[in-house]
């Protein structure tokens, strides 16, 4: 009796010491299958839904038109819907269609002539096709890819407003596309110190131009954190320069997501550019420890450039300013908090005028993701030059990259390269033919696509659009 | 008194020959006029008188013949002719009544088989005359009543009575043939001013066979009569002014009970009585006088001397009614018995307080109703849509599909009718009424340990234990059922092992088959109510099977498996209509999984041990339960160990499998942790009976050590973790909020624009209704035109079309579309809502929340047309379609001619509809306009049909799943749902099978073996 005894008290206190281990075991329930968090606008297989902030009426800074390029093997239709910042009343639906390998542009100013400001949600049924803006205002020209979510957070690192002295303007676009109105805060972080807008409704399916210079006035440098407090929003920064230094009109969506690595391929330092680096930190309480890697065709590699950013801040780099930077000439630079806390970054590129370069202005957000596939328009706005760069994030793989040219010609293979861990190509955009062409990326592994051209009176950068899988860069090795 | 005696007689005449008293002088009456008798007589008794009364009909009329005769004796010794007397028993009883200066003087009877068993030791008897015997059947003589003591009534089996007092009283009443004559003798013995006593130490053998020698079972009937007759002779008027209305309630309950039994003769019978005893009204009145006039005691007196209460109707309560040999009348001779012990008494007083702490707690939600909260679902506005639901076979919630609603929302529906549509009554009897079912079956499952005070202690764990409690604070009727059906299980398969305590009597099959029958029958009337309840089975066979072998006493196991299995088959064949859903469709396992995906949840090992399973977080106090729970473990010997090894690996298997399933290690979905509980919670009131069974056995038996010290530490424990339990006693509704979602949700009215769908996200145990898994611990679920009802409650076993929803809110959430709204309009969904917490604010705190992934919410928000309901509760988010179709809607001709498949709805939407069609169930009428076609947004069966003006229209299948009727010129429309007949015989198979389960349980119930 007594060893049965010891038996079952055994048995009870062993099966209560086990389960007090299972306790500990990790039980991260079964998560959802959602979509890769990403600022990077992707196209999924069966369409997409791509949402365009937009830009002025036609007396504005930035007259905007809805390109919409078909890369895809077979014609695409699409239903655009316009919407004004006025009234709803303005929302105007039209359907488009787009031959493959062809690209279509409508124009807002044509759909919705009176208000001063207009965006558009483009639904795209069908693969393959881009969707950007291409705008036109009186101190230059700009693309820039429409964005494929909406988010309840955005990052604008930066901006200026000396409107009277440099002539620089900073607009901020609000699109709510949705039947909701959206609530919004945006926080600003200027060189002339801290500022914030509350309350800001962003009514349903309208745009909301926020004017950054009336609300920051003076700031050489401004950068914005917008919170939607209820809704989902796509927002859109356009900057304008007006000044003997400095002409040109700058569009560039916002960060929807902070990320802890950044990827911006086309960086470069040449007489008469300056290129800023913008890292905003929007965390409300974390220290940002971020290290500016620089990937270039040189032998020795260079140490990175340390930065502290504090939270709800902005820090800027200048790259001529950078000594160790002065002996190269086009490279990529990696933002990489070590913290891992999220941040935002975008470079804005200013080639003053009277120098061998084009003048004019550009702006770009960096890639928070890798992919083994992409797609590029290049060379809408004008015809001129321009640079296609691809990065290979890996630090161990080699990627063998393929790129080939959709256009209405037909769909062409141009070239492959073999690219090496930490390695960058650039590719003259004058390889690929016309300027109406859409460049098909493809890699063995994930790669980062971005272009810079320049054309004959104005500048413009992007990153590409992924096509395929994502790759986060921490999960690179 | 002889009658055709058997062979016995002769044993009789020679215990009376014998007998030591010397003045002892024989007399036979023989009512039967036999020829043969007088020669057995004095052939044993040469000298014996035998009178011929044949004459005379009945036992009373008989023996007053000795009233004719010249006999001039001071006692009268009234003999049955089965009775065979010790030698001294008539010196006894005659010295007795002179001593005692007793009327009347009866003897001990014992079988006359076995004189060590004993028979009768005098009766008491209510006001109503029906008699209670002292001792329990078969009671064995250990000399406890040996005492001389006053009764109510001797039976006439053997009596000694004063000749004079006889004669005085006039004998016998002559109309009261058998039955009842020994009542109404004494109480006019009583009346006169005589006592009527036992004298224990005159024994005398009684075979007591009335019915197998008249060949008449009459029982009933006779009793009924002579009862009434007694009462209305010897009664004082204020008494019967009393006793004769609840005499009439008596009758009038037990012809419910036999009208709802088929028990028609019953009626006859008991009603029989009032109009006998009325065509002898004037005979009465005579026999009132002449009581009068002998009348020497007050009627007070009398009646003190009386049992109190009604001895048929606490012989009901406490289930002896059949049991014993003489039905009804004789099965509350236990009551008196029981109530003169203490522990019975403390058990009454116990299970009362139980009740009234039950009760108590309840206060609140009795007075002013139970919210539609969880799985406590609202119910119609009319309790014949309970029954037209039931009827219909087609279940409207999500897609629709057809099958069978649990046949207990019927019942309901049918009860909610009984009590003139009260159905908020009978929807708290829904909830509460479980609670006491459990508490009866804990009482049960430890009755065979024979120990009172391990009952009791049972009971009262029974509430201290935080489950049921926690299930009625976080809405869980099905764990709710399931503690009250757990005790019924492990009942059932203890009982099936036959190992000590419980009885090894008959065959082995005939157990295995009892106890599968009884098992069967308590899961499927629990899956009446709760299908999801049947997992408590396995949990329990497991465990007692692991008990077994882990306590070296696997005997029985077979046995136990075997009756589970059958259980099972039992169980399945009395919820026909569910397993011919499961056979139809094809089976799915949502039926049980409550809308449980198997993903990993926050349960923690503390909590599950605790049973902290609801918002009423019972606290580190319920810890102190472990004490007493393994004191029969430590203690124990015999059964008793054997029984804890077993119930604490029950507790074991319960727990082990809720951890298993919060850790994500079982890859399908099992019900809500309150029904997994369940058996553990169940199997920790065993352990608490049988601690107290282990220090009456075991303790007191042990030297002193210290095993005595866990007495007092297992009792100071035990009211330790009560503590939490009285705590609860406070808001007086467990805990539970005052309100639903119903008045928190902004809906429209589908009246107003046409019937619409309400698709429902959340946690499962958020979920107005049972859910359907999604993905995580998300579960989902859609309910037509705003707030479920009981009907929806449960997952169909067919699902129809409702994967549609589960891969269309997928493609949200995956990012496939930004225009959900149009997919969720194609199937007739014009509102979700987002459940975080099982109640509105401020009846549920954020700490009680299931947020809702970001994923899911994004997916939601990112929609093109889905707006968000602004200023509802913070405990849910609403978002209303903007682009919703009817489930009825009438639109243009090839209004889908570019859609093949739901999601082409996405680029090509349909074009503008009006909702026709208004109303619910298998009829829904409405005019419908002239050229248009009627889409019917629900999963397509050929059992659905549009009439016209009454012309059968003719449909196709529309936008890739739906159905579309075309309406022609217009007119009136029938949209109207033909259930198979197959569904409906499967009903009244079901409910022919349990009604004949209801009266022959309730026929054993009141008439015993006979029934």
């Amino acid at each position: 009796m007594r060893t049965i005894r010891f038996v079952v008290v055994f048995a009870v206190v062993g099966a209560l010491l086990a389960a007090a281990s299972l306790d500990q075991a990790d039980r991260t329930p079964e998560g959802f299958p959602a979509p890769v968090e990403s600022a990077v606008a992707v196209i999924s297989a069966g369409g997409a839904t791509w949402f365009c902030p937009g830009g002025s009426g036609s007396t504005g800074p930035a007259r905007v038109g809805i390109e919409l390029a078909n890369a895809g093997t077979t014609d695409a239709a699409a239903v655009l819907t316009a919407m004004g910042s006025e009234t709803e009343t303005d929302i105007i639906e039209s359907r488009v269609s787009v031959r493959s390998g062809s690209r279509t542009v409508v124009s807002l100013q044509t759909l919705i002539p009176d208000d001063p400001w207009a965006g558009a949600v483009v639904e795209v049924s069908g693969s393959g096709v881009v969707v950007s803006q291409i705008f036109d205002g009186p101190t230059g020209t700009d693309r820039a890819v429409c964005l494929s979510r909406t988010a309840d957070s955005w990052v604008v690192p930066a901006g200026a407003t000396r409107v009277e002295s440099d002539g620089e303007r900073m607009v901020i676009l609000l699109l709510n596309p949705f039947p909701d109105d959206a609530v919004v805060e945006v926080a600003f972080d200027a060189d002339v110190g801290l500022d914030s807008l509350s309350g800001v409704v962003a009514p349903a399916h309208r745009v909301t131009a926020i004017d950054v210079t009336n609300e920051v006035t003076v700031a050489s440098n401004v950068s914005a954190i917008i919170d939607v407090l209820s809704g989902r929003l796509a927002v859109q920064r356009i900057q304008t320069y007006d000044s003997e230094l400095a002409r040109g009109l700058s569009v560039d969506t916002a960060t929807p997501i902070g990320s802890p690595v950044w990827y911006l391929p086309t960086v470069r330092r040449a007489d008469g550019r300056t290129d800023v680096l913008s890292v905003t930190n929007p965390s409300l309480d974390e220290i940002a420890q971020v290290d500016i890697e620089i990937i270039s065709e040189a032998e020795v590699p260079l140490d990175p450039i340390e930065l502290t950013v504090h939270p709800r801040r902005t820090i800027r780099v200048s790259i001529p300013d950078e000594s160790r930077l002065v002996d190269l000439e086009s490279f990529t630079l990696v933002a990489r908090s070590l913290s891992a806390t999220p941040v935002a970054v975008s470079l804005d590129s200013i080639v003053a005028p009277g120098g061998e370069n084009v003048a004019g202005t550009a702006a770009g957000s960096g890639a928070d993701i890798a992919s083994t596939s992409w797609m590029l328009p290049i060379g809408a706005t004008d015809a001129g030059s321009g640079e296609l760069v691809v990065v290979n994030p890996s630090v161990v793989a080699v990627a063998r990259v393929s790129f080939r040219v959709i256009d209405t010609e037909g769909r062409r293979d141009i070239s492959t390269v073999e690219l090496g861990p930490s390695r960058r190509v650039s590719i003259p955009t004058v390889e690929f033919g016309g300027t109406q062409a859409v460049v098909e990326v493809v890699s063995t592994s994930p790669v980062v696509v971005g272009s810079e051209s320049a054309g004959l009176t104005s500048r413009s950068m992007s990153i590409g659009v992924r096509t395929g899988p994502p790759t986060m860069f921490l999960d690179l090795r | 008194m002889a009658n055709q005696p058997g062979e016995w007689f002769d044993q009789t005449l020679e215990s009376l020959a014998t007998q030591s008293y010397a003045r002892l002088e024989v007399m036979v009456i023989d009512s039967a006029g036999d020829p043969s008798t007088a020669g057995r007589v004095r052939s044993v008794v040469p000298n014996a008188t035998v009178l011929d009364a044949s004459d005379t009909v009945g036992f009373g009329a008989a023996a007053n013949a000795v009233l004719d005769t010249e006999a001039e004796s001071a006692f009268l010794l009234v003999c049955h002719d089965d009775i065979a007397l010790e030698r001294d028993a008539v010196r006894i009883m005659v010295s007795e009544s002179l001593r005692s200066n007793s009327g009347i003087v009866g003897p001990k009877f014992v079988e006359w088989d076995r004189p060590d068993r004993l028979q009768h030791v005098g009766l008491r008897v209510d006001r109503f005359g029906v008699p209670a015997d002292v001792v329990d059947p078969a009671e064995l003589d250990q000399e406890q009543y040996d005492y001389v003591s006053d009764f109510s009534a001797i039976p006439t089996a053997c009596m000694l009575v004063r000749a004079d007092l006889f004669r005085q009283i006039g004998g016998f009443d002559p109309e009261i043939t058998f039955r009842g004559d020994d009542v109404d003798l004494c109480w006019r013995a009583q009346l006169a001013g005589a006592r009527v006593m036992v004298a224990p130490d005159a024994v005398a053998r009684h075979i007591e066979n009335l019915i197998s020698r008249t060949q008449v079972d009459d029982v009933r009937r006779t009793r009924a009569r002579h009862q009434l007759r007694t009462v209305l002779t010897t009664s004082s008027l204020p008494s019967l002014v009393l006793t004769i209305p609840l005499h009439a309630a008596l009758v009038v309950g037990e012809t419910v009970v036999a009208v709802a039994t088929g028990s028609f003769r019953h009626v006859g019978d008991v009603l029989g009585a009032y109009v006998w005893n009325l065509r002898r009204s004037s005979e009465i009145l005579r026999r009132r006088r002449q009581s009068h006039d002998d009348r020497k005691s007050r009627f007070r007196e009398v009646k003190q001397s009386q049992e109190r209460g009604s001895v048929r109707i606490s012989a009901f309560i406490r289930g002896q009614i059949g049991r014993n040999r003489g039905g009804i009348g004789a099965a509350g001779r236990g009551l008196a018995n029981s109530m003169r012990s203490g522990t019975s008494r403390m058990a009454w007083l116990v299970l009362s307080l139980i009740v009234a702490f039950i009760l108590f707690g309840s206060r609140s939600l009795i007075s002013n109703g139970i919210p539609a909260i969880g799985d406590f679902s609202a119910f119609p506005a009319d309790s014949g849509d309970l029954i037209s639901q039931w009827w219909n076979g087609w279940r409207a919630r999500d897609l629709g599909s057809p099958g069978a609603v649990p046949s207990g929302v019927a019942l309901l529906g049918a009860f909610s009718w009984l009590s003139g549509g009260s159905l908020g009554l009978v929807r708290t009897g829904w909830i509460i009424a479980p609670l006491f079912v459990g508490l009866l079956g804990s009482w049960r499952m430890l009755s065979p340990t024979g120990s009172r005070r391990a009952q009791i202690a049972g009971a009262l764990a029974y509430v201290i234990v935080p489950l049921p409690w926690a299930s009625l604070a976080s809405g869980s009727l099905s764990g709710i059922y399931a503690y009250a059906l757990a005790p019924w299980v492990l009942a059932a398969l203890l009982k099936s092992q036959s190992a000590p305590p419980h009885p090894n009597v008959g065959s082995s099959a005939a157990r295995v088959r009892q106890t599968s029958l009884a098992l069967g029958l308590a899961v499927a009337v629990a899956m009446l109510f709760e299908p999801t309840t049947v997992v408590v089975v396995p949990i329990i066979a497991v465990g007692l099977v692991i008990g077994g072998l882990v306590s070296a006493h696997p005997a029985g196991t077979w046995r136990l498996l075997l009756t589970t299995a059958l259980g099972g088959v039992t169980a399945m064949v009395l919820s026909l209509p569910l397993v011919l859903d499961l056979l139809a469709a094809a089976p799915t396992w949502d039926v049980l999984a409550d809308g449980h995906t198997g993903s990993a949840t926050s349960l923690r090992l503390d909590d599950i041990v605790r049973f902290g399973v609801g918002p009423n977080d019972p606290g580190p106090l319920v810890w102190f339960m472990a004490v007493p729970m393994v004191l029969p473990l430590l203690v124990g010997r015999s059964w008793r160990f054997e029984m804890a090894a077993k119930a604490i690996m029950v507790c074991l298997s319960g727990w082990g499998l809720t951890l298993l399933v919060a850790v994500g290690a079982i890859p399908f979905g099992l019900p809500d942790p309150a029904v997994l509980l369940a058996a553990p919670a169940v199997a920790l009131v065993a352990l608490a009976g049988l601690a107290v069974a282990s220090v009456e056995h075991d303790l007191r038996m042990a030297g002193f050590g210290w095993r005595q010290l866990l007495l007092p530490l297992a009792v100071a424990s035990a009211a330790i973790s009560s503590i939490p339990a009285v705590g609860l006693l406070q808001s007086g509704r467990w805990d539970l909020g005052n309100s639903g979602f119903e008045h928190s949700l902004p809906l429209a009215s589908p009246a107003t624009d046409g019937s619409y769908r309400v698709l429902w996200v959340g946690a499962p145990e958020f979920l107005p209704v049972s859910g359907r898994p999604l993905v995580g611990s998300m579960a989902w679920t859609a309910t037509l035109d705003g707030i479920p009802t009981l009907a929806d409650r449960f997952v169909p076993a067919d699902d129809g079309s409702s994967v549609l929803i589960r891969s269309t809110v997928l493609r949200a959430v995956e990012g496939q579309t930004s225009r959900l709204g149009r997919d969720l309009g194609g199937l007739g969904i014009r509102y979700v809502v987002m459940v975080e917490r099982l109640q509105p604010s401020p009846f549920s705190s954020a700490d009680d929340a299931v947020a809702i992934p970001p994923a899911l919410v994004n997916g939601f928000s990112s929609q093109l047309d889905l707006e968000r309901v602004e200023g509802t509760n913070s405990s849910i988010r609403v978002f209303e379609n903007t682009e919703w179709t009817s489930v009825r809607a009438a639109l243009a001709p090839g209004f889908d001619d570019e859609v093949t498949a739901l999601f082409d709805l996405e680029t090509a939407k349909l074009p503008g509809s009006t909702g026709v069609l208004a109303g619910s169930g298998e009829s829904i009428h409405g005019p419908i306009p002239a050229g248009t076609e009627v889409l019917v947004s629900q999963s397509p069966d050929p059992g659905w049909s549009l009439e016209v003006d009454g012309q059968k229209t003719s449909h196709r299948e529309a936008i890739g799943w739906a159905t579309a009727y075309t309406a022609g010129g217009g007119g009136t429309g029938d949209l109207v749902y033909s259930t198979p007949l197959w569904r409906q015989l499967a009903l009244l198979l079901q409910v022919v099978m349990f009604a004949g389960i209801a009266v022959v349980s309730l026929r054993r119930l009141l008439l015993g073996g006979r029934g």
